[in-house]
C-alpha cells in the first residue's frame, strides 16, 4: 500500500501507451483509471494542436480519449486553474481530474483559498516542470540557434540541463544556460520559478531520477497525499500500472537536480530582481505608460477576479476610455495579487504591450513573503 | 478598397512592401496619419517591441494621438496639408544633398520633375503650421537614418488628395532609397481586418482577383471560361466605386446586397445615405448581428462570425492567415460561402458546388497567379504565406521590390506634386475643422464591441475633442454637451478639452450612430474615389 512521503517509479502495462508517452506513462494511466473507476467525471489534460507548438487543453470523458495526451509538451504556456474556475458552475456536483504543472497547482491552491474551487472534488496529478518556452519564441529559436526547420521537429524535450530537439535526420541539444544567455530558451518566469516538483499535488510525477534500465521507461512518482495514494493503489491493483519502490541513487539524484534547479531559479531571481532596484519605480512607470488596458493580464490571472459590479463604482484614479492606462490601472492589480502572484507568467504571455508584468508582480510578492507574516485574508468590514 | 491605386502609382504595386515585423529591422520609424497603436493594435504591437528595442519613432499627426504619446517625437501639422508637408521636407532633403543620388539613378525616374515642383515650397508653414527648423531636423533625421520605414494610414487617404498624398509617401522613400530590404518601405495599415483579403479577392470594380484588371481581354477570357461564362460576356469597363454606389441607388442601381457592412453608420453623410438606400427596390445585408442598417433591408441573412467559420483573413503585409472554426454558430446562421452559393443555386448558377473552405480557396487560387502557391496546407503554419507567391514550391514575398520595382520598366516614380487644399475648408460660417478617427475601445460601428460590457464601460458614447483655448471663448467645459453642424447635418455628443487638438480644430471617432459621419463629406478623390471623411468644415454650440 501506497502513502504519503512514498518515492515510486511506476509505469504502465499497456505498450501502446507506453510508446506515446512521456517516459513511463504513468500520468496518462493514472488519469484513466481516475475515470474509469468514475473516481472523476472528467479529466482536464493537455493535448497537441495544430503542430507541436500548440498546446490545447481538452476536457476528457472517455478514458480512451486520454492517449492523445500523453507527452509532454514544453511550449505549451497554458494555465489550467482560471479555466477550472470558468466551468466551476457547470461542474457542480461532479469531481475533476487534472494534470498541473507547478503553476497550475499553485493557481488552483489560490482559487481553494479563495473558496472558488473545492478540492476535495479535485484530484491534481502533478508533473515536474523546470519551465516551459513560448511557442513563437520556440520556433525562431529552432530556427535561429539549431538551424533547423520548426517544421521538421518531431520531438523536442528538456533534459539534463538542454533543450533538445529530434527531427527527421537527426538530433540536436543546447545547453539551456547557453540559449538564455543569448535570449532564447525559457520564458523569464519559468526561469525564476522555484516549485519544480509540485508537492502539493496529489502526486508529483517526472523523469528526473529515474536511473539504471529503468531510465526513459518510468516515472518516478511522489506520493503527495492520501488522495495520491489511494489512485495510485487502485490503478495498481486493476493491473493498469506496475510499481517498485526508486533506486536510493535515483532519489538522490532527483534532489541533486531540484537543487541545481533552485540555484538557477535564484540565480535568475538575483539578476531580474537587482536590475530593478535602484530604478523600480520609472521602470513600472515607463514599461506599464504602453498600456492600452486590454485586460488580458487580469482575464488571465489566476488571482484576479473582478468583482460583479465593478463597471457601478465610482471612478477616481482609472478613467474609462483613457490610454494609456492611469498608473492605478496597473498599481491597484499589483497591490491586489500582492500575496498571491504565483509567478505563472500569463500576464506577460499575454500582453500586446509587452509589459514585462510578471516581473514586476513576483519581485513585490517575494520581496514582501521576506518581510511579514503572517498575511491576512479579506476583512469583515470595508473602509 | 481604394489605397491600393496609391502606392501602385509609385512602386507599381499597391500593397505594404514589408511584414509588420519588419519595424523591428529598421533605424527609425514614422508613423504619419496613423494611429497604429489604437486602430491597428496588431501593427502597434510591432511599434511597441521597436520601442522597447529603443528605435526611434516620429509621429506626423495634427491631434496628440495616443501614439504620438507613445512616440519619441511628435510633429504637429495642420490637418490635410500631407503634401505641402512632405514638400517641404524633401526641398530641405534636396537643399542639403542628402538625398540617394545611386538609388535615383539606378532605380526611379522623375527626380527632376520632384525637385522642380519641391523648390516653391522651401518654408510654407503658413500652410502646414511646421516650424522651419522642426521641418529641417525631421528631414536630416529621415534622410541620415540607415534604415527608415514610414508607416501610414487613413489619415493620408480619406481625403480628397488622397492618391498624392500617398504618392508623397512614395516621393520620399523613393528620395532617399528606403526601398526593398529588411527595416525600410511605405507601409500602408489597411481600414479593417481583411481588407488586403477583400481586395486580393477583386472586391473592385475593375479587377479580378490578385488585382487582374479586367480591361485586358486575356483576363476576361480566362473568368468567363473558369466561371463557365458565354465569350464575350464579361464587361471591360470600369465599374462603380461603394461611394458611387450609394449615390447611384435607385438610379441606376436598383438592388445592392451588403455583407458585413453598416453604411448608415459608416459611410459619410449619414442622412444622404439613408436617403438612397431608401430609394432601392431590394435591399440585402447579410452580418452576424441586427446593425443599424438593417432597417433599410428587405432581407436580413444571418451570417457567421470569424470564430464559427473556416477561412482566411489576409493582412496588410499581404500574409494569409488561417482562421478555424472554434464553434457553431448560432441559430439559423450559416457560413457566409454557403449563403452566397445557395442563393448562386437558385439562381441557376453552376460552379458553387463547395463543400468546405479549402474548396473556395483552391477555386480562387485556379485562376490567381499571384495566390496560386498559396495552398492551405502552407497556410496551416503560425508563419503562412505572403503573395505573390505563384508557384506551390515558391516561399513567398514577405518584402517586396527588392531590386525591381513591380511597375512595367522596373522603376518608382517620383512625382512632382502640388499642394491642394481639401473640398471643404472652414470659413465664417463653419470655423472649425474636424477630423476623424478611431479609438482602440471600439471596431467600426460597434455592432460587435459595444455588446462586450468592458468596452462599452469604456467609452459608452461618443464626444468630441476641442481645444482649451476655443471651450473657454464658448464657455464649454468638460463634459457639456454640444451640438456640431455641418453643411451636411448635425450631432450631438460631449466636450473633451484638452490640447491635444489645435485651437479651430476638432476630433472625433467614427464609431457612433448618428455620430460624426452626419457632418462628413462624400467629396472624392478623383482617382482612387475614397470620400474625404478626415476632414470637414463645422460649427459648435453648447447645448443647454
Ligand atoms: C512543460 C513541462 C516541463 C517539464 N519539465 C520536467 C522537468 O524538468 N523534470 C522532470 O522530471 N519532469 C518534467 N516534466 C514532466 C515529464 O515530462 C513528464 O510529464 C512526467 O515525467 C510524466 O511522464 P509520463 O510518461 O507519466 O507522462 P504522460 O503519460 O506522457 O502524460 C503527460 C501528461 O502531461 C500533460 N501535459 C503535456 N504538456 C503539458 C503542458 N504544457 N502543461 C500541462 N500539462 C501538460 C498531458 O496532457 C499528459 O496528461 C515536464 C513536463 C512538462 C509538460
Amino acid at each position: 500500500m501506497a502513502k504519503k512521503g512514498d518515492m515510486l517509479y511506476a509505469w504502465t502495462n499497456d505498450s501502446a501507451l507506453a510508446k506515446k508517452a512521456e517516459c513511463g506513462g504513468a500520468v496518462t494511466e493514472l488519469l484513466k483509471y481516475a475515470l474509469e473507476s468514475k473516481t472523476v467525471d472528467a479529466v482536464l489534460a493537455v493535448t497537441r494542436g495544430f503542430d507541436l507548438y500548440d498546446a490545447v487543453p481538452v476536457l476528457v470523458t472517455n478514458p480512451k480519449d486520454l492517449d492523445a495526451c500523453a507527452g509532454s509538451l514544453h511550449c505549451g504556456t497554458l494555465l489550467l486553474s482560471k479555466l477550472v474556475m470558468e466551468y466551476v458552475p457547470k461542474m457542480a456536483g461532479k469531481k475533476l481530474g487534472m494534470v498541473v504543472k507547478g503553476c497550475d497547482m499553485m493557481g488552483m491552491l489560490e482559487l481553494a483559498k479563495r473558496k472558488l474551487v473545492n478540492l476535495d472534488d479535485i484530484v491534481m496529478v502533478g508533473v515536474n516542470c523546470g519551465g516551459s518556452v513560448s511557442p513563437v519564441a520556440a520556433r525562431r529559436m529552432i530556427k535561429e540557434k539549431f538551424g533547423v526547420d520548426p517544421d521538421k521537429v518531431v520531438k523536442e524535450e528538456i533534459d539534463k540541463g538542454q533543450f533538445i530537439i529530434e527531427f527527421e535526420g537527426g538530433h540536436k541539444g543546447i545547453s539551456m544556460d547557453e540559449l538564455e544567455d543569448a535570449g532564447y530558451g525559457r520564458r523569464s518566469n519559468c526561469r525564476r520559478c522555484k516549485v519544480k516538483v509540485p508537492r502539493q499535488a496529489d502526486l508529483a510525477c517526472g523523469n528526473w531520477g529515474v536511473i539504471g534500465d529503468k531510465a526513459g521507461k518510468a516515472t518516478f512518482v511522489e506520493v503527495c497525499s492520501d488522495k495520491g495514494a489511494k489512485l495510485l493503489d487502485g490503478a495498481v491493483k486493476a493491473k493498469k500500472l506496475t510499481t517498485e519502490p526508486a533506486n536510493p541513487k535515483g532519489i538522490e539524484t532527483r534532489a541533486k537536480v531540484e537543487n541545481a534547479m533552485f540555484k538557477l531559479g535564484d540565480k535568475w531571481r538575483k539578476r531580474d530582481f537587482e536590475a530593478l532596484r535602484s530604478n523600480l519605480w520609472e521602470t513600472i512607470a515607463k514599461e506599464t505608460g504602453r498600456c492600452m488596458k486590454c485586460g488580458a493580464c487580469i482575464a488571465h490571472c489566476p488571482v484576479c477576479v473582478e468583482r460583479k459590479d465593478k463597471y457601478d463604482q465610482p471612478v477616481l484614479m482609472v478613467r474609462p476610455g483613457f490610454i494609456p492606462a492611469d498608473p492605478m490601472f496597473h498599481l491597484r492589480r499589483f497591490a491586489h495579487i500582492s500575496d498571491s502572484c504565483i509567478n505563472c507568467g500569463q500576464c506577460e504571455e499575454c500582453c500586446p504591450c509587452e509589459i514585462p508584468l510578471a516581473l514586476f508582480s513576483h519581485a513585490i510578492r517575494t520581496e514582501a513573503d521576506k518581510w511579514y507574516e503572517p498575511k491576512l485574508g479579506k476583512s469583515a468590514y470595508s473602509n | 478598397m481604394a489605397r491600393r491605386l496609391q502606392v501602385s502609382l509609385s512602386f507599381g504595386s499597391g500593397a505594404a512592401t514589408n511584414p509588420f515585423e519588419d519595424v523591428l529591422n529598421s533605424d527609425l520609424i514614422v508613423m504619419w496619419g496613423s494611429n497604429a497603436v489604437e486602430a491597428h493594435p496588431l501593427a502597434g504591437r510591432r511599434i511597441m517591441q521597436a520601442k522597447k528595442k529603443g528605435i526611434p519613432i516620429i509621429v506626423l499627426d495634427p491631434r496628440f494621438s495616443t501614439s504620438a504619446r507613445l512616440a519619441d517625437e511628435w510633429i504637429r501639422f495642420t490637418p490635410s496639408t500631407h503634401i505641402a508637408l512632405a514638400n517641404s521636407i524633401m526641398y530641405w532633403i534636396i537643399k542639403e544633398g542628402l538625398q540617394n543620388t545611386a538609388f535615383i539613378n539606378e532605380r526611379t525616374k522623375g527626380f527632376d520633375d520632384l525637385k522642380k515642383t519641391v523648390e516653391k515650397y522651401a518654408d510654407c508653414q503658413e500652410i502646414h503650421g511646421v516650424p522651419l527648423e522642426t521641418v529641417k531636423r525631421f528631414a536630416r533625421t529621415y534622410a541620415r537614418a540607415k534604415n527608415a520605414v514610414i508607416i501610414y494610414c487613413l489619415g493620408i487617404t480619406e481625403l480628397t488628395t488622397g492618391t498624392d498624398n500617398v504618392r508623397s509617401m512614395g516621393n520620399l522613400a523613393l528620395l532617399t532609397g528606403n526601398v526593398g530590404r529588411p527595416g525600410v518601405g511605405v507601409n500602408p495599415l489597411r481600414g479593417q481586418n481583411n481588407v488586403q483579403g477583400a481586395c486580393d479577392m477583386g472586391a473592385y470594380p475593375n479587377v479580378y482577383s490578385g488585382y487582374q484588371a479586367c480591361s485586358v481581354p486575356e483576363n476576361r477570357a480566362k473568368m468567363e471560361k473558369a466561371w463557365g461564362m458565354p465569350v464575350g460576356s464579361l464587361p471591360d469597363w470600369y465599374g462603380s466605386t461603394l461611394t458611387e454606389q450609394i449615390n447611384e441607388a435607385g438610379n441606376p442601381i436598383k438592388a445592392m446586397y451588403f455583407m458585413g457592412l453598416n453604411p448608415v453608420v459608416s459611410y459619410p453623410d449619414s442622412n444622404h445615405v439613408k436617403r438612397q438606400l431608401d430609394k432601392l427596390d431590394f435591399c440585402v445585408m447579410q452580418d452576424i448581428f441586427w446593425n443599424e442598417s438593417c432597417d433599410y433591408a428587405d432581407v436580413v441573412l444571418p451570417g457567421t462570425c470569424f470564430a464559427e467559420k473556416d477561412g482566411t483573413f489576409t493582412s496588410g503585409e499581404r500574409r494569409i492567415n488561417r482562421v478555424r472554426k472554434a464553434v457553431d454558430g448560432p441559430g439559423e446562421s450559416k457560413l457566409d460561402w454557403e449563403i452566397i452559393a445557395l442563393i448562386a443555386k437558385k439562381m441557376g448558377l453552376k460552379g458553387f458546388d463547395w463543400k468546405n473552405a479549402n474548396d473556395v480557396w483552391d477555386d480562387m487560387r485556379a485562376c490567381t497567379p499571384n495566390m496560386f502557391g498559396c495552398t492551405y496546407e502552407k497556410l496551416g503554419k503560425p508563419e503562412s504565406v505572403h503573395w505573390p507567391c505563384p508557384t506551390v514550391e515558391h516561399p513567398g514575398t514577405p518584402i517586396l521590390h527588392i531590386g525591381k520595382f513591380s511597375a512595367a520598366d522596373g522603376k518608382g516614380t517620383m512625382f512632382g506634386l502640388e499642394y491642394r487644399p481639401p473640398a471643404e475648408v472652414a470659413d465664417a460660417e463653419y470655423p472649425f475643422t474636424m477630423m476623424t478617427g478611431r479609438l482602440i475601445f471600439h471596431y467600426h460601428t460597434r455592432t460587435q464591441t459595444d455588446r462586450a460590457a468592458q468596452l462599452h464601460y469604456e467609452v459608452p458614447e461618443s464626444y468630441v475633442q476641442m481645444n482649451t483655448i476655443d471651450a473657454k471663448q464658448m464657455g464649454i467645459k468638460e463634459g457639456d454637451k454640444v451640438k456640431i453642424t455641418s453643411r451636411r447635418g448635425e450631432t450631438i455628443t460631449k466636450a473633451r478639452i484638452s490640447d491635444d487638438v489645435a485651437p479651430k480644430v476638432m476630433y472625433m471617432a467614427m464609431h457612433f450612430k448618428d455620430g460624426v459621419n452626419n457632418l462628413t463629406n462624400t467629396a472624392l478623390d478623383p482617382l482612387s474615389k475614397m470620400p474625404e471623411l478626415k476632414h470637414a468644415a463645422v460649427k459648435v454650440e453648447k447645448v443647454a
